[in-house]
């Protein structure tokens, strides 16, 4: 039970985005990358809200995404560090022991991410005021214009962190491929959410904290909420993301990366909204595709 | 399902030789998993330690916790050690009670869960006064806890219990042990690792300051434009913020950390509402007490103000909102953020109590719609407050509005004695009217007066 997993250079990563129908361009970004020399991984989706009143709602997902990214970068660093630092004496107590300090530190991390994304969101708005004229009320600059979600993740081999702010969905595969959804809170009843432009987001943030004792998950997707939307249920969407796990298992990560767009492009027909997916997934052996493989859309 | 150390259906064995089964994982923290196990008795929760956390020293302190036998109802302690009967699975764990679901973390308050909206001004202050006396009973039998923080403190948005937990690393004062808490809620003397600082009592008290900031702030009372100006928070940065150059938010003489308000709207607000009895406490905690150990606010200061500053809040008759005030002080304006009236403060009772030198200065509860006085009102130097034990409340008479009353909701009868001289008694279940000079006798030497 100590909790090894695959190294992270051994998860092949997934990304795919596509467009709302009816809209004139995708407000959603997202990243998905390796870290930390490789042994680390970084996922990250942000879903600008793209209505009338957030129209610059683009460049809040991207700067979101980016100062995630920047910020699990680091927390990344610190947790193969400690890893390292274990296995480089044969004692994983110095692990287990700076368990503490990164859960306070991955507590954290929403605050520095918000901190950080409103300076970008700020000097934009002071260069290119969002109204036309500057205003300065006294409770800071209104950066609704710029509003959007974010949800993040850290996977090392033995730590998995999950983030969330606002609406979208984090689904962690467990070793046997069974779908589980962490940060889910139950169905949306509207379109109100969380959002980074709101005064001190950060408190609206969740987080997931998942040492890896045991067996750790063999997968891990990330996705806006025009994904989960499109299914009529919650169900339909777990038996979405187990399949996209199916089909990486056997037809291997690229023959899925290049049919994940079609994929998505299916489920968004019924949200109509801008959908992002990112994963992911222990490797495995590719196998021959097949026609008709999108998985439960 | 999160696969964690234990199987759901795997079977454990505790101490004594009874079975316990596993069920599901609540969930992960920083020194181990804990699960829902069934037992004999009903659920009970079961913390089991990562690898290597299992190790002498932690089954030691366990072995004195449990030892101690202690049932208080604020405090999931540990109750019996569980290991693998087998001894297939190395490690160990214990058990305690399953939080009940009336008790919120602070993460759910930050964020105005709904599940939380219950919580006003008057419940947040008894949650502090709960916490405080939580660890004052702890303190008071030697036990330092060694790791408190905000993830270790629930409480109930409806009265203001709170439940602490994580009591696995408390050990007897003196006592060696590994783990000092996370840096955010470190003694400053421990995050630098001056020679000799060890985890104790003393440094709880600077966590404890800094808990009951958060709890009433919203707030970290270190983290201002400082913390803002960090772009990576890397052990170094933390060191300082938290160590070696700590600077309260609100220093008088250092402004170097205030609180940006574009950024950091909330402690802004929550803080100008604090009464100043409160505030001063929290800048001699955090100026004098981060550089000086023995001169951090102690328990027994942080429950009476507290204690006075719950006897103070008063009703913004313009919007209703529940506001801290000054006892004995002036009447502030509304912190509602949309009202800043002036508030209109109600009568007080001042209140003395106690006998010879045991006689205490006189405190002021105020007279407000629906004010209580409560039997630790009645006691010098209370053990602890029960707000369930009612003495006296103001009431409104049955058949002319705005005509309020004190009704004696003791066993005992009261004497009353007018402005006029008369002269009566207040039985149980009785009310007398309220007016300006009315003095009231409860027996044992307590005696109050109206004033305005």
């Amino acid at each position: 039970m100590t909790g090894v997993v695959a190294p992270a250079e051994r998860w092949e990563l997934l990304k795919g985005e596509v467009k709302g129908a009816a809209k004139k361009y995708s407000q959603d970004r997202c990243t998905a990358r390796h870290v930390a020399e490789g042994r680390a991984v970084v996922l990250a989706v942000a879903d600008g809200h793209g209505s009338a009143p957030h129209f610059r709602s683009d460049l809040g997902a991207r700067w979101a995404v980016e100062e995630f990214a920047v910020c699990a970068q680091e927390f990344a660093a610190a947790a193969v560090r400690y890893d390292d630092e274990a296995e480089q004496y044969e004692d994983k107590g110095p692990w287990w022991n700076a368990l503490a300090e990164l859960r306070a530190e991955a507590r954290r991390l929403p605050q520095l991410v918000a901190h950080r994304w409103y300076e970008r969101a700020t000097l934009h708005d002071c260069n290119s005021p969002a109204h036309g004229a500057h205003r300065h009320p006294p409770k800071g600059p209104d950066l609704t214009a710029y509003g959007t979600t974010l949800v993040g993740a850290v996977l090392t081999r033995r730590l998995l962190v999950c983030w969330q702010l606002g609406d979208g969905d984090v689904v962690v595969l467990d070793a046997a491929g069974t779908p589980y959804t962490p940060l889910y809170t139950g169905p949306d009843l509207g379109d109100e959410t969380d959002s980074l432009c709101a005064p001190e987001s950060w408190h609206h943030a969740r987080c997931h904290w998942q040492p890896l004792t045991s067996e750790g998950p063999s997968g891990v997707l990330l996705s806006t909420d025009g994904l989960s939307k499109s299914f009529t249920d919650h169900q339909g969407f777990l038996d979405f993301a187990a399949g996209v796990q199916g089909r990486a298992h056997e037809l291997g990560i690229p023959a899925v990366r290049g049919r994940l767009t079609e994929w998505l492009s299916h489920a968004a027909q019924y949200s109509g909204d801008d959908t992002t997916l990112v994963g992911a997934f222990e490797a495995a052996g590719p196998a021959a595709p097949r026609q008709n493989d999108a998985p439960h859309t | 399902m999160v696969n964690g150390m234990l199987a759901p259906g795997q079977t454990l064995v505790t101490e004594e030789g009874e079975k316990v089964k596993v069920a599901d994982m609540f969930g992960s923290g920083g020194q181990g998993e804990v699960y829902r196990v069934r037992t004999r008795k009903g659920d009970r929760a079961l913390k089991w330690y990562y690898p290597q956390l299992a190790d002498g020293r932690q089954r030691q302190i366990l072995d004195g916790l449990i030892g101690c036998g202690w049932a208080d109802d604020r405090f999931l302690w540990p109750q019996t050690v569980v290991v693998d009967a087998d001894g297939k699975l190395p490690g160990f764990g214990y058990l305690m009670d399953v939080r009940p679901e009336r008790f919120h973390d602070l993460p759910a308050l930050f964020r105005r869960d709904p599940a939380l909206s219950a919580t006003t001004q008057r419940t947040l202050v008894m949650a502090a006064l709960h916490t405080v006396e939580a660890y004052r009973a702890l303190h008071g039998k030697g036990i330092a806890y060694r790791d408190i923080n905000w993830g270790n403190i629930f409480f109930d948005p409806h009265t203001g219990d709170v439940l602490v937990c994580d009591n696995d690393n408390a050990v007897f004062e003196g006592e060696s042990a590994g783990v000092a808490g996370t840096m955010d809620f470190m003694a400053p003397e421990l995050v630098r690792g001056d020679r000799g600082a060890q985890p104790g009592i003393q440094s709880d008290l600077h966590s404890l300051a800094v808990l009951l900031f958060l709890l009433l702030m919203n707030h970290h009372p270190l983290e201002g434009a400082q913390a803002l100006q960090i772009r990576c928070m890397d052990e170094n940065a933390r060191k300082k913020l938290y160590g070696t150059d700590p600077v309260f938010l609100y220093d008088p003489n250092d402004n170097r950390n205030r609180p940006v308000p574009e950024e950091q709207q909330t402690v802004v607000a929550t803080w100008g509402a604090l009464p100043p009895i409160l505030q001063r406490l929290f800048v001699e905690t955090f100026t004098d007490g981060l550089k000086n150990p023995v001169r951090r606010v102690r328990e027994g200061q942080w429950r009476d103000a507290l204690s006075e500053v719950l006897d103070t809040v008063c009703i913004c008759a313009s919007c209703g909102r529940q506001n801290l005030t000054e006892p004995d002080g002036p009447a502030p304006t509304c912190w509602g953020g949309n009202c800043g009236r002036p508030l209109s403060l109600p009568p007080r009772l001042q209140l003395t109590i106690g006998t010879g030198m045991m006689r205490t200065k006189p405190r002021s509860v105020r007279l407000g719609p629906q004010a209580r006085l409560y039997a630790h009102h009645l006691v010098v130097e209370a053990e602890r407050h029960d707000f369930s034990a009612v003495v006296a409340e103001v009431t409104e008479h049955p058949k002319q509005r705005g005509r309020f009353g004190i009704t004696n909701r003791s066993q005992n009868p009261w004497t009353a004695r007018r402005s006029d001289g008369s002269v009566h008694d207040v039985g149980p279940g009785r009310t007398v009217a309220l007016s300006t000079g009315l003095q009231l006798e409860f027996g044992s030497g307590a005696e109050a007066v109206v004033r305005d």
